[in-house]
């Protein structure tokens, strides 16, 4: 039998996993959406969340709150997903780049034969500051729709990377990319990112 | 240095990853290339962006609700598991 307190001993935080549901259901919920865009998948993550914070109550050590300790068990369980998915997706060489073939038509849409800027795709000035657009939470949506229309092994590295904070030599061994291949998938993703912002949010 | 190359050191800058004889590329290039001025900005934006959409506290998601149902199976198997320890 194990004993949670529903109320802080020695100042420490303690467990109270009957309401767990009531309180962080919606909140996990919605941090799963945004990483998985899907509400099924995201329901899934949410109820595999609190079984493994049960199995695991007593790692528990109170130096985090219930809803931080809960949010890491998250984490841990969408980069999980990520990295499973992307050992089916076979990374290689080939299906990053659809060969030197893939890789240039792939760049053509943005620049010149001279690998300088096309007209259309050259940057325009965004009608943004910095500072603002990291609170805009409808720019932060609209963000989030565009990372989920990337390509499938793109999307896992950019999701590892942003989601654990990894450094991009962690993630070129966890994917089995030379790190080449990983900056080649980075400034595809982020042009690709740019030109869906530039296409959905700034209507340039 | 084409813009294409460039901007990929662009982004390997981000990470502080670029090495020596890039950085010299690089910072030549940006001083005459309106366009990856530009592209370095929006860059480094689209960066801060996924960084912040990451962290583990987010308060904010009053516009995303679970499913009742998903809530009402969600409880009854966390309190299945409850009473089998």
């Amino acid at each position: 039998m194990v004993y949670f307190s529903t109320s802080s001993m020695d100042g420490q935080q303690a467990l109270n996993p009957k309401n767990w549901v009531d309180k962080y259901a919606d909140d996990l919920f919605g941090y799963a959406v945004t990483k998985c865009n899907s509400s099924d998948l995201a329901e899934d993550f949410v109820q595999d969340t609190f079984l493994s914070a049960l199995k695991g109550i007593n790692n528990f050590k109170g130096n985090s709150s219930e809803r931080t300790w809960l949010f890491s068990i998250l984490k841990n369980k969408i980069a999980d997903h990520y990295r499973k998915a992307s050992t089916r997706y076979e990374v290689s060489d080939n299906t990053i780049s659809g060969g030197e073939e893939g890789n240039r038509s792939f760049l053509d849409l943005f620049f010149e034969d001279g690998g300088h800027w096309s007209k259309q795709a050259k940057p325009k000035q965004w009608s943004v500051e910095e500072g603002n657009v990291l609170d805009d939470k409808e720019f932060q949506a609209a963000m989030q729709n565009c990372v989920g229309k990337l390509p499938s092994n793109w999307h896992t590295a950019i999701t590892l990377k942003f989601l654990e904070e990894k450094d991009s030599d962690d993630i070129c061994k966890e994917l089995n990319v030379s790190s080449s291949n990983y900056w080649v998938i980075m400034h595809r993703a982020k042009l690709m990112l740019r030109a869906c912002l530039e296409k959905t949010w700034f209507k340039l | 240095m084409p813009c294409r190359d460039a901007t990929l050191l662009i982004e390997k800058r981000l990470d502080d990853k670029m090495v020596f004889y890039e950085k010299l590329a690089l910072r030549f290039h940006l001083s005459f290339c309106d366009g990856c001025n530009k592209y370095a900005k929006q860059s480094r934006i689209l960066h801060a962006l996924l960084t912040k959409s990451s962290i583990t506290d987010i308060t904010d998601f009053s516009k995303l609700r679970l499913a009742d149902d998903a809530k009402i199976r969600i409880k009854q198997s966390v309190q299945n598991n409850l009473d089998n320890i």
